[in-house]
Order: C-alpha cells, then structure tokens, then sequence
C-alpha cells in the first residue's frame, strides 16, 4: 500500500481503528490518515495473530492516535 | 461491436458467451446512456467469450442500474467456462445490485478505467475457487462506494492466485477486504487511493474498519 489516504469523516464517535490485519503481510509506504480532533483513533492498524507490517513514512496529518499507530 | 445511442430498460439477462466472439458495448459517457435490468435475479450482463488474446473489448461509457442492493441480481459478470483475457472497461457506472461486479473463471489482463461500482450489496468480488483467474486485474480511478450498512466486505478480493492492483481507486463507505478466511489469500496493491467514511452521520457508518486482511500464509500485502 502507497502513497494512500485514510480519512476520518465522523466529529465525534468515529472508528477505533482504519485497518485490521488477521494475518498476512503489509508493506505501507507514504500513507496518511485524518480524524477529527474529537474523533481520535486507538491505532491506525491493528495486528492479530502473526500479521506483519512494514512502514516507510507513515504520516498520521491529525495528530490523534491515543495508541500506537500499529498495535497489537 | 454494439453502439447504444440512448438507455432503456430489459429484464432477460444479456449473455455474450460465445467462445471467440467478443462484445464491446458502447454508450454515451455521464449516464447519458443508462441500462436498467428490471429482473428479479440473474446476471444482467455476462461477458465470457475467452482466452485467445483479445485485447479491449467490453465496455465503455455504459451506465448500468439493478434493482437494488438486497436483491439477487448480479450487474456484470466477466470470465466464466470460456473466459475474459483482455477485457477492458471504461466511463462505466454499474450500481444498485446484490452483487454488482463479479470475475469468473479464466480471466487475466482485466483492466477498468475510470469508473464507478456504487449501492452493491456486494460491489466487486473477486471469489476464491476460480480456474486460471486472477493475473494483473487492474482497477484505474475507479471508485467503489455507498455499500449498505454494515459497508463490509464491499470490495472482496477472497484470493487463490488473484494479484489485483487498484491505483488512484476511492473506497468510500465500502470496505476493502483480502482473503477467504483460511480458505485463500492473495496479493493486492494498493496506490495513491482514497479511503472515506463521507456518510458517517447514517446508522452504523462508522463501525467498519477500511481495510481487513485475514489470516492466511499467502494473503502478502495490502
């Protein structure tokens, strides 16, 4: 995934999360994401079981991730 | 080749399944030329005419409406028994059926251009268990988008041997999802593509997550 961008619409009560990896292998590259100020999100992706992510220059433009960007 | 000068309505599905002889509809951009399949179920348009190196047939500036997102209807069928090598589409709408895009078996070089696949049920799937599908179908500026409440499984590339690549594509309230559970994986690349939840204010808009990837050895990247 590159050089894509994930927007968050909602002012309050958005989604946790953009991403749910179960599994498999991610490759991001020059991603951005926006929410609101009164909408954070948890993570940007969340991670289960033995998914794997490789990021370069993964930009959160908003400032509003409470977690890591790539929990687990 | 068929050249549609104005819309209207049919509700007997249109098959173009005769292996050697390739279709290529053409229409009036901006839904101007707009089809409405009035069936109750069924395909409204198959394209399965084969594998022997025909490039660009299809569709172009086509607009094609179903009769809804909950109803048993698929829009466009490309591949099946014979095949789709080659299949091009561009300046289309297709929107308003259960299932509005679907690929079937031997397909490969599938190219879509600046389109729009809206109000699916299902708005494009890529099924696991296909024969000899799945090598470089390639998504242009297309947008994917109005998926009915919950908004998953939208766009479903369920793998086995599928790479699919969507580039400058939008997925707005439509979920992109990888995998057939532990059934299939497959490679997707994603680029320079936009994902938006514009409707979050209606009934569950928001609990969705944009992208899913499940858990299978080959699902490789999103």
């Amino acid at each position: 995934m590159t050089d894509s961008y994930f927007l968050q619409d909602a002012p309050a009560g958005g989604p946790s999360r953009f991403l749910l990896l179960n599994g498999g292998s991610v490759v991001i590259c020059g991603v951005g994401m926006y929410t609101p100020a009164g909408s954070p999100v948890k993570n940007f992706a969340l991670l289960m079981n033995s998914a794997k992510v490789d990021s370069y220059g993964f930009n959160d433009l908003s400032g509003n991730i409470t977690g890591a960007a790539f929990g687990h | 080749m068929i050249v549609l000068r104005e819309g209207g309505s049919f509700s007997t599905p249109i098959s173009f399944a005769q292996n050697g002889k390739p279709a290529l509809l053409i229409g009036v951009p901006g839904d101007v030329v707009t089809l409405t399949y009035t069936g109750a179920d069924g395909t409204a348009i198959t394209f399965d005419s084969g594998t022997g190196h025909r490039m660009g047939y299809g569709l172009r500036d086509v607009a094609l409406t179903g009769p809804g997102s909950a109803s048993n209807t698929t829009g466009i069928v490309f591949g099946g028994a014979n095949g789709a090598e080659g299949i091009a589409f561009s300046d289309f709408k297709i929107q308003s059926f259960g299932t509005n895009l679907r690929m079937g078996s031997h397909t490969w070089l599938a190219q879509f251009e600046h389109g729009m696949v809206r109000d699916g049920g299902v708005n494009l799937l890529l099924p696991s268990g296909l024969v000899e599908a799945g090598e470089q179908i390639a998504f242009n500026h297309v947008t994917f988008a109005d998926a009915p409440s919950p908004h998953k499984n939208s766009v479903w590339v369920q793998g086995g041997g599928q790479e699919v690549v969507f580039t400058d594509c939008s997925f707005d309230q439509a979920q992109l999802r990888v995998g057939n559970g532990s059934t299939s994986g497959a490679q997707v690349v994603v680029k320079g593509t936009h994902f938006e939840n514009p409707d979050y204010a209606a009934p569950s808009a928001v609990a969705y997550d944009y992208v899913v990837v499940d858990d299978h050895p080959v699902t490789s990247s999103a």
